[in-house]
């Protein structure tokens, strides 16, 4: 392999990232090449630097410091992701009924809502009616004309 | 390391708030993360309230721990994340000199063709271990760590940071040029 191949592939090589074939031709070349060879050992020693600096044995003081303070936390609870827009959805679904409920009116009631229609009629007012039973009765009038002209 | 299906169990009740079974789960990491995290600060007593807090984060977070990937790189996620917060607050308070762009970073093309030689490797390594680290970005930092500490690949490393594995290999040539160039100028400071 050319040594400028091998200057980029150097990393890759200390890393044992490389397939076994390039891996194989690099350290041919690292044979025949001081320099190539003295950048390995560069990577070697940084590993190693590093390696002594943080070599920290296992502790049980450690671990329980972290338990202490476990007593004053808990496992948060999982995330909301599915009941938001359920609870969105609801939401949306009640305000269109209340807004429903109050905005159509029937004439019958004499503009009055069908709650208050409701109240009054409890109370011994005249019965309210309601829009979905005025456009049921509607339906079959119509209905009942279309099988007349049939 | 425990395979990852070994610890799910352990998961599941910590989960459900066993703390013998958490406890289970932190000494089987703790040296992991209170050594990524002494890599990361290059301070062992802020290292160690790192680690601490990672696991409580841990804990508290269990229920995000979705099961796709190992939970030791779960807590190389969180322990990189917190050790980056806690970088950043120090440079807000001024506490070390920080060269975090990576413009500044101009390695010499022959920094890596020589090795340091014995009396640099006599150094402590400790000592060491700051000069070199106050020099790289977090970014550098995390790619390094996870490769000389843990020996993560560059797929595993690059699930572990979010990043492309072009990226840890961009980022890793650029940490060790800037490591060894860090460690000649050590070399020639004390006139060896």
């Amino acid at each position: 392999m050319e040594h400028k191949e091998v200057r980029l592939l150097l990393d890759e090589y200390h890393d044992g990232e490389l397939s076994p074939a390039t891996s194989s031709g690099v350290r041919d070349h690292l044979k025949a090449c001081p320099e190539c060879g003295a950048a390995i050992a560069g990577r070697e020693y940084l590993a190693q630097v590093l390696s002594d600096a943080v070599n920290i044995p296992p502790s049980e003081e450690f671990v329980r410091g972290v338990l202490g303070r476990l007593t004053k936390s808990r496992v948060e609870p999982a995330s909301l992701r599915w009941p938001l827009p359920a609870m969105a959805v609801a939401l949306a679904a009640s305000v269109f009924i209340v807004v429903g409920l109050f905005s159509h009116t029937p004439p019958e009631n004499n503009g009055r809502g069908l709650i208050s229609a409701k109240f009054e009629y409890e109370q011994g007012g005249p019965m309210p009616v309601m829009e979905q039973e005025m456009e049921i009765s509607s339906h079959d009038q119509v209905l009942g004309s279309l099988l007349e002209e049939s | 390391m425990a395979p990852e299906y070994e610890e799910m169990p352990l998961i599941e009740l910590a989960r459900k708030g066993d703390g013998e079974a958490f406890s289970q789960l932190v000494r089987r990491h703790e040296t992991d993360i209170r050594r990524l995290a002494t890599g990361f600060l290059s301070d062992p007593s802020e290292a160690q309230d790192a680690a601490q807090e990672v696991f409580i984060k841990a804990y508290k977070n269990l229920n995000k721990f979705r099961g796709d990937s190992a939970f030791s790189t779960w807590l190389h996620q969180i322990t990189v994340n917190h050790c980056r917060d806690m970088l950043r607050a120090r440079k807000r308070r001024g506490w070390l000199p920080w060269n975090s762009r990576e413009d500044d970073i101009v390695p010499d093309s022959e920094s890596l063709s020589t090795p340091p030689d014995e009396a640099t490797r006599n150094s402590d390594a400790g000592v060491l271990l700051g000069q070199l680290m106050k020099g790289l970005p977090e970014d550098y930092r995390a790619v390094l760590l996870l490769r000389e500490l843990k020996g993560l690949s560059y797929l595993e490393i690059a699930k572990t940071l979010g990043i492309s594995q072009d990226a840890v290999k961009a980022r890793l040539r650029r940490a060790r040029q800037t490591a060894l160039e860090a460690m000649r100028h050590l070399k020639a400071s004390e006139g060896v």
